[in-house]
């Protein structure tokens, strides 16, 4: 009796701590928040990006005290934009550091097998990242924000034909994960106003030359050609087909909103005949993100120092630190990764001096349908149009509880068609 | 009337086609300028140098520094590119060839993968993971009858041209050209003829190094300079195997075979397959010919 009663104290010592614990990653004075990104390999320019917008907003709550007495800590492991080392990175950081949420991206293939990683894990996963497949099926514990390629390129048709007149329009676009859904977007799009494009090219990463793609779209005489591709490579066929006598007006999505697209696609071809995707509320170097920029350059001097630091993903970062800030300060002090969800899902618009509007939904998990638009002049000067473009149609790009990508590809064909027959 | 209407669209056709041509021989001579670095190394020293496409892209990044930061007029930044590129191709001779002298081709093939990750994370840890332009060229286009040419087109396909026939006349009339040539199609005759071949071996880098920074310093100003443009190295590899790997000539050729059938392909049958026609026919030419276009057979 004796023994039994030793042996009940025991193991009732080791289950108290248990008992009385808290979420994981969470302890009394510290929230651990993990974090993967390309910090090596070709995309090594997205990481510190991602890394230093989410660390000036960390940076910015911890100094002020935290939240309800807890610091936040930020754990970074590096996914080298590879599928396999994102989720191995992302395992580490669940099983070994035990973190309460993870934050990365942008990389499709590293967010996609992270968010389904999320939700086998049930651990809450906030990606800055464009790929509209992480919101085609829906993912409990995913969050995006940073424009999905599905509303890009509709957006990008109908800021081509409402606004800028466009009566002709040819499309580019890159083969793979990020370009491919992008051209079939266009198209899709372009049968709410029963256009079709006067002509499709396509090309691969890493291209060189573009006179095949130029040839074709001069030969179809576009006075709009919408572009969905890398910076580098959108630039380099903006200047070839300046190079080769075509004269049209080119969109081009957030990729192309960098100040550097100048440099590489010329002056003289992009002077008052482009336009992009601007995700902020201003350009950059625009009098709204000044406060931003200083306290950045400051904090980072070594990489606002390179070719178009800060970006759109710095921004984006920081104002996705910001809002996962106020979820868990909503959350109060008993924080759970469910109440996190929760709040995430209810906390309505979360606005900022710097940011359109961002939302999340319990049946859309892709905070951002917005935008606003950066041109160049005809000085070859970047400016910033202070109009706010919303996605305002009966349907979203982005799966519900229970919807999958064949019932929102349904529905949008649908009112396509309701369209055509009116 | 119906003459009237087909003459402008034939036209068309017809400048289309000439355009496309100038568009692949633009390629072209940048492949076949990668697969002449490729071939005269491994000719020489039986090295197949897979980190040549890393040193076009130093060689664009030393070209960078010297236009954008230095801020040299032109003529001395193809100096100091030029000079920059011998130094780094000397160095690696020193790195890679002279300590794996009695190495297996394995073994040096291998270093030189190495060598690959090596210069590429060294350029990223300088200079960072962006793009920088290099705008040496004018771009603005200028119309020649029905054509609309730009300043790049022309200077990169006059620039590799001229290096190109250079590079001939040094491997055909001078002493050390013929020397080299010789230690290539015999090391141990050429070395009883007094041919030494350390010297060879350091002078093959040495114009290695050179030609890579040429290169890079024409591909610049087309794509920008960034850590994965030597990426260029598979195309020069494709060029040369096209023309028969052995073969300095058939190399050349090789590279503007590629960069026409790539283009013509791309324009009249569909952007999307234009790689994959290109290396349907790389697979066809080593089928039927699997020396190469221009490579002696057996």
């Amino acid at each position: 009796m004796k023994r039994t009663l030793v042996w009940v104290t025991f193991l009732s010592l080791l289950l108290l701590p248990a008992t009385g614990q808290s979420e994981v990653g969470v302890t009394a004075n510290e929230i651990r928040i993990g974090f993967y990104a390309p910090m090596t390999g070709f995309a090594s320019y997205f990481g510190p990006s991602l890394r230093n917008g989410l660390m000036m907003a960390v940076d910015e709550v911890n100094n002020a005290g935290g939240i309800h007495d807890r610091k936040l800590k930020v754990i970074i492991e590096d996914d080298a934009c590879d599928a396999t080392k994102a989720v191995a990175a992302a395992k580490k950081l669940i099983v070994r550091d035990k973190v309460f949420m993870i934050f990365g991206g942008p990389c499709a293939h590293s967010v996609i097998s992270g968010c389904n990683l999320a939700d086998e894990e049930k651990i809450p996963l906030y990606v800055v990242s464009s790929a509209e497949e992480l919101v085609k099926n829906y993912h409990k514990y995913c969050f995006i924000i940073g424009m999905t390629t599905w509303n890009q390129s509709r957006l990008m048709v109908d800021f081509a034909i409402n606004e800028l007149k466009a009566k002709r329009i040819g499309i580019v676009y890159q083969t793979g994960a990020y370009g491919q859904p992008g051209g079939e977007g266009f198209i899709t799009r372009m049968k709410k106003y029963g256009m079709e494009p006067v002509a499709t090219v396509v090309h691969k990463i890493g291209d060189t030359d573009y006179t095949a793609q130029v040839l074709k779209l001069k030969e179809a005489n576009p006075d709009m050609v919408l572009v969905f591709s890398y910076t580098k490579e959108g630039a380099m066929i903006i200047r070839q087909a300046w190079e080769k006598g075509l004269k049209a007006k080119w969109v081009m999505s957030t990729t192309g909103n960098i100040p550097s697209v100048i440099d590489l696609a010329t002056k003289e071809a992009v002077a008052g005949r482009y336009y992009a995707i601007n995700l902020t509320s201003d350009i950059i170097e625009g009098p709204k993100l000044k406060p931003f920029l200083e306290i950045y350059t400051k904090k980072f001097p070594a990489d606002a120092a390179r070719p178009d630091f800060p970006n759109d993903r710095d921004t984006m970062a920081y104002i996705a630190g910001k809002m996962i800030i106020e979820a868990l300060k909503r959350c109060g002090k008993d924080l759970t990764r469910d109440k996190f969800i929760s709040t995430l899902e209810n906390m309505g618009e979360f606005k900022s001096d710097i940011f359109p509007p961002a939302r999340f939904r319990p049946n859309d998990h892709d905070g951002m349908k917005t935008t606003y638009w950066v041109m160049y002049d005809e000085n070859g000067k970047r400016r910033f149009i202070d109009k706010l473009y919303e996605w305002n149609e009966p349907f979203s790009g982005s799966a519900g509880p229970g919807e999958t990508a064949e019932t929102i590809k349904a529905k949008e064909e649908e009112y396509y068609q309701t369209l055509k027959k009116k | 009337m119906g003459r009237g209407r087909i003459f402008p669209s034939a036209l068309f056709r017809k400048e289309m086609l000439i355009q496309n041509l100038i568009g692949g021989i633009q390629a072209g001579s940048l492949y076949a300028l990668v697969a002449l670095g490729l071939i005269i190394i491994f000719k020489a020293t039986s090295v197949l140098n897979f980190a040549y496409g890393e040193m076009v892209m130093m060689g664009a990044y030393f070209s960078l520094v010297f236009y954008s930061f230095f801020r040299l007029p032109l003529p001395w930044v193809f100096l100091f590119a030029l000079l920059s590129g011998i130094i780094l191709g000397l160095l690696l001779e020193r790195v890679i060839c002279q300590p794996l002298q009695r190495a297996s081709p394995m073994t040096v093939v291998i270093a030189t993968v190495a060598m690959m990750g090596i210069l590429k994370s060294l350029a990223r840890l300088i200079w960072g993971p962006g793009y920088y332009a290099l705008p040496i060229f004018t771009v603005t286009p200028f119309q020649f009858f029905s054509l609309s040419l730009s300043g790049n087109t022309l200077y990169t396909i006059l620039i590799s041209v001229s290096f190109m026939g250079l590079f001939y006349l040094f491997f055909v009339f001078t002493k050390i050209g013929k020397g080299m040539r010789a230690t290539s199609e015999n090391p141990i005759a050429a070395s009883l003829m007094g041919v030494r071949i350390p010297r060879v071996f350091f002078l093959t880098w040495a114009i290695a190094g050179a030609l890579a920074a040429l290169t890079g310093l024409l591909i610049a100003p087309l794509t920008g300079v960034f850590p994965d443009m030597g990426n260029i190295s598979v195309k020069g590899f494709a060029a040369g195997v096209l023309g028969g790997f052995g073969s300095v000539p058939g190399g050349i050729l090789g590279g503007f075979f590629l960069g026409v059938a790539e283009s013509l392909a791309g324009s009249y049958i569909s952007t999307a397959f234009k790689d994959v026609i290109a290396f349907l026919l790389l697979v066809a030419v080593l089928i039927f010919r699997p020396t190469g276009l221009f490579g002696k057979q057996g």
